[in-house]
């Protein structure tokens, strides 16, 4: 693979409300054990067709790493772990307003979210 | 993110739409709003029908709620009016039309089947557009910076 152009683009992400929604996340993984209820919803993409989608097992991973419960969180998406660091960084680094990353971060760990799930349910 | 210049009160050249865009804080709650509004009033259509029937009724209803209002001058549902926020056509800033309200209502469906993940998109996206302001070729916009007329206009 050559870093052509393409993988050289960055792009700029705000992070106000990155901030915000994982302040939220934050909160909901450490209030949602304790809630009557079903722990999440189901993923429509699933439900519908048997494929899950790139963000399915992050309900039960963020809220498994909000609890430092790092296998459970690891298995059920890592992305997980990921998005609760993330969150607590933001929150660490408040002053911080943006950040650049590379153009293609975002797709591939998106991809490779949606590989891991469609292996964990045996979907290839 | 610092041109707050042209654009402003809509409806203009035909450019693509400067200034602020509506938070994702101030968007979530507006979708609150207008979720609980429709959820009440689709519970009671179930109540009365059952639940397929019900469930159809839901989704015309929220077709019919979206489409108006959202297509409307004001481009404001409910939620959107107490949130002092509004849907405008990305390139002038007019008003989108029931037509492409619709085409936005069906593009809400899309962004929900992955867990979501188009209503998420606007937390990383420059424009911070969610999936079904792509398809539709709007943003949502403060309506400190893009003022209504009237409502729903």
């Amino acid at each position: 693979m050559t870093a052509g152009p393409g993988l050289r683009a960055r792009t700029t992400v705000e992070l106000h409300d990155l901030r915000v929604a994982g302040a939220a996340m934050l909160a909901g993984a450490l209030l949602l054990p304790a809630l009557p209820g079903p722990d999440g919803l189901p993923c429509p993409l699933r439900s519908l067709t048997g494929i899950p989608c790139p963000l399915c097992g992050m309900t039960t991973s963020v809220t498994a790493a909000a609890h430092f419960h790092i296998g459970a969180a690891m298995a059920a998406n890592p992305a997980g772990l990921v998005a609760v660091v993330m969150a607590v960084g933001l929150l660490v680094a408040r002053r911080r307003r943006a950040v650049d990353v590379p153009a293609w971060l975002l797709p591939a760990g998106l991809v490779v979210m949606w590989l891991w799930e469609l292996a964990r349910f045996g979907a290839i | 993110m610092s041109d707050f210049g042209s654009g402003v009160g809509g409806g203009g050249g035909g450019g693509v739409v400067a200034g602020p865009r509506a938070s994702f804080g101030t968007r979530f709650l507006a979708a609150l709003i207008d979720g609980v509004l429709i959820g009440v009033v689709a519970l009671v259509f179930r109540l009365l029908l059952g639940a397929l029937l019900g469930s159809g009724v839901q989704l015309l209803l929220g077709l019919a709620y979206y489409a108006y209002l959202e297509g409307s001058p004001s481009g404001q549902t409910i939620g959107k009016r107490a949130m002092s926020i509004r849907v405008v056509d990305f390139n002038g800033g007019g008003p989108i039309g029931t037509g492409r309200g619709l085409l936005r209502y069906v593009g809400r469906i899309v962004s929900s089947i992955p867990c979501g993940l188009g209503y998420f998109w606007m937390l990383w996206d420059s424009e911070k557009q969610t999936w079904h302001d792509k398809i539709a070729t709007t943003v949502v916009v403060p309506t400190s910076a893009y003022p209504v007329a009237a409502w729903p206009g």
